[in-house]
């Protein structure tokens, strides 16, 4: 076994039995980062060779550079979340909304959560992939019912009725890949990615197009796509604000990463039709969610639109299906990964400060939270894909490639649809930033409440200016992962 | 001879399940409905059991006794312990009446057999109509998950759905690899969720498993 692996693996047990073993104790708030930061080292360990173009090819794991990209997501954003966990829960805590007990859980489900999400990037057959996407909905439906409000319970009980539903007919589609490479591929190793790929051009073209169709509406309600969307807004809205980072950033590429292997095998054995399908939901999913996103007057809902439009725009990307616009998409998707969290982190701050959700009832951040509300302007001008930022690259590469494949229709109507996007946020964020905050909001410090906001911003500008390039070179040995099969 | 008998056999055992959704759509009470549930879970194991034995796939014995222990005695034990508990109302609420249900299940076995049409026509003899049942149990089950209003009746259509999945499944590829584990995890998730959920938490903070106080969260 590859060793960085098998180290990353033994660290995911240990620290999820330490942060499990120390749930009762006052130190399990920063244990629990500290673990997720060495997941985190760890997993940079495993990934950068990936990256670079290794592929690590070892009994039950696989890994090539497109897991690699959706795995190191997972360790960073991992981190930061904890970290920010740190100040969040830990305020909730002082202000005794959050017991010991609820405490202790919150940590142990966090560590779980981000383990189970690690580990389904490293798997070589798809039905294990399916078992933890599935598990990741299992343990994250108890973070997002964290507080027993009624509105959370809620949220919980759609988010896991939905996301049940979406696997049972993913795995229904599982089934019928398999009925599809009967006789083709040995029945013990039918499942797995490489033996797939290979003999992608011999499987059964009906089955596979049946099956795609449940696989893209299957996931697709995990990732968002309208109209499956509706646990997306209740669940990104009632979880903690750390968890929603965590939910909107990693976990909903986690679904989208089932799709896309798929996706490969499909598109090599029936050019133009999974990729119409994926063309369609990205349409309607963008359409959709400009629309709520004007007319919400939760802050947290609308920052859960912005995640279906953005996985609208990386569903785009694989719907125009040439590798440009692949790796556009996976741009696209990185980008939003590190952004959407900065949104998330700093609506948290506002939340806790001025005790409520309605943007119309928050004014004057400016004033009395200065940092935060620094944070919020630069999340939002770079979500809506503002230069110099790293969304504004990935969409503006999506259109390019589209240009390029010839389908100036599609770039209209994202055209018309970011514009929407635009005004809607603008309009909405900006006007809590400005005039004269009431007397009650107070301004919240600490290092862990900051760091993860900085780190992350220097991400986004970092990726959106000089995107150096040995990113771009992973992007491209990502995109080549996915396209490998066809071109 | 021998092949026959196997092919009516797992025929027999589909169509039942299938008799038994379609029965489940037309219960206004709760108690029959669970019981149905289990008994198309028996129907399942049979099934299970017989494709194990054609087959000489020993692993789909270990999902035939997991049905049995687990949907046939387990769940519908613990679903009825619930019901006993935190006083559901007995009655089911419908949102469709029962006949616009049995239209509407009707149209979704037109509707599987359909789209089924292209596929089963390559196929052997033996899993021909297992295809379209278990695409038709699954889509009554999404229809009653849709149009029933509770949180129980929720839970009985999402167990239906995947005794659809898993009759596909078993009929179709003689048990993929991993089906075991897939099957026991979705129970397992399925028990937690019950669990988890309903027992504790709604149990809580509502007093009364009717979903229809699922209906806060809006634009």
């Amino acid at each position: 076994m590859i060793p960085s692996l098998a180290v990353l693996i033994a660290a995911m047990v240990v620290s999820s039995a330490l942060c499990i073993g120390l749930r009762r104790s006052r130190h399990v708030s920063a244990v629990m980062p500290a673990c997720a930061f060495v997941l985190f080292a760890l997993c940079l360990w495993v990934c950068i060779p990936v990256l670079r173009g290794e592929t690590i090819d070892d009994g039950l794991f696989w890994m090539d550079p497109l897991s690699a990209v959706f795995m190191t997501l997972v360790g960073f954003i991992g981190f930061l979340a904890s970290l920010y966990s740190r100040a969040y829960i830990g305020l909730e805590a002082e202000e005794g909304v959050v017991s010991r007990k609820e405490n202790g859980i919150y940590y142990s489900l966090l560590i779980v959560f981000i383990s189970v999400m690690m580990l389904t990037f490293t798997v070589r057959s798809m039905a294990v992939v399916w078992l933890g996407i599935a598990a990741t909905t299992l343990v994250s439906t108890f973070l997002v019912g964290f507080y027993s409000r009624e509105e959370s319970t809620e949220a919980a009980w759609k988010y896991i009725i939905l996301c049940s539903v979406g696997m049972t007919i993913a795995l229904f589609g599982l089934t019928l890949v398999y009925a599809s490479t009967v006789g083709v591929i040995d029945s013990d190793s039918a499942l797995d990615w490489p033996s797939l790929m290979e003999h992608a051009s011999e499987l059964d073209p009906n089955m596979m197009r049946m099956a795609m169709i449940l696989i893209i509406v299957g996931f697709g309600t995990k990732v968002g796509f309208v109209p499956m969307h509706t646990w997306l807004p209740d669940a990104h809205s009632q979880a903690p604000s750390p968890i929603s980072g965590l939910l909107s950033a990693v976990l909903l590429n986690c679904a989208m990463y089932g799709i896309l292997r798929f996706y490969g095998v499909s598109e090599s054995l029936d050019p133009g039709f999974a990729s119409t399908v994926m063309l369609v939901f990205g349409l309607v999913s963008l359409g959709a969610a400009a629309f709520f996103i004007v007319s919400s007057r939760d802050l947290k809902r609308m920052l859960a639109y912005s995640s279906i439009e953005n996985m609208g725009l990386i569903a785009i990307g694989f719907g125009i299906g040439t590798p440009v616009a692949i790796a556009a998409a996976i741009l696209q998707m990185t980008a939003h990964s590190v952004t959407k969290p900065i949104l998330f982190f700093s609506a948290g701050n506002i939340i806790q400060s001025y005790g409520t959700r309605e943007m119309s009832r928050i004014r004057g951040v400016y004033r009395s939270m200065p940092f935060t509300a620094a944070a919020m302007t630069v999340g939002t001008l770079s979500i809506v894909g503002c230069p110099p930022f790293a969304v504004f690259v990935g969409e503006l590469s999506l259109m390019l490639g589209a240009l390029d494949a010839g389908m100036s229709w599609t770039v209209a109507v994202m055209i018309v649809l970011l514009a929407i996007v635009f005004a809607g946020m603008a309009r909405n964020v900006f006007p809590m930033l400005s005039g004269e905050p009431p007397e009650y909001a107070r301004d919240l410090k600490g290092f862990s409440r900051t760091a993860p906001l900085v780190v992350l911003i220097v991400a986004t500008t970092a990726l959106g200016l000089f995107m150096p390039d040995a990113v771009v070179q992973c992007l491209e040995n990502a995109a080549s992962s996915v396209t490998g099969v066809f071109s | 001879m021998d092949q026959l008998i196997t092919m009516n056999l797992v025929d027999l055992c589909a169509v039942l399940m299938l008799l038994t959704s379609v029965m489940a759509v037309a219960t206004t009470r709760m108690k029959p409905l669970i019981t149905l549930f289990s008994l198309q879970s028996v129907f399942l194991a049979a099934e299970a059991f017989i494709v194990a034995y054609t087959s000489g796939e020993s692993h789909i014995y270990i999902m035939c006794g997991l049905t049995l222990a687990l949907k046939v005695v387990v769940m519908p034990k613990m679903l009825l312990y619930i019901m006993g508990k935190i006083h559901v109302d007995k009655e089911i609420d419908l949102s469709i009446g029962i006949p616009g249900s049995l239209l509407a299940s009707g149209f979704m076995i037109f509707v599987s057999y359909y789209i089924a049409e292209p596929l089963i026509s390559t196929m052997e003899t033996v899993e021909r109509n297992c295809l379209a049942i278990s695409l038709s149990i699954i889509l009554i089950g999404l229809l009653m998950m849709c149009t029933r209003r509770k949180a129980i009746t929720e839970t009985i259509g999402l167990l239906m759905m995947e005794n659809g999945l898993f009759l596909g499944a078993i009929a179709l590829s003689h048990g993929m690899p991993l089906i075991v584990e897939i099957a026991a995890f979705f129970d397992v998730m399925v028990v937690i969720i019950i669990i988890g959920i309903f027992a504790n938490r709604i149990n809580k903070s509502f007093n009364s498993v009717d979903t229809s106080f699922l209906r806060r969260l809006k634009e």
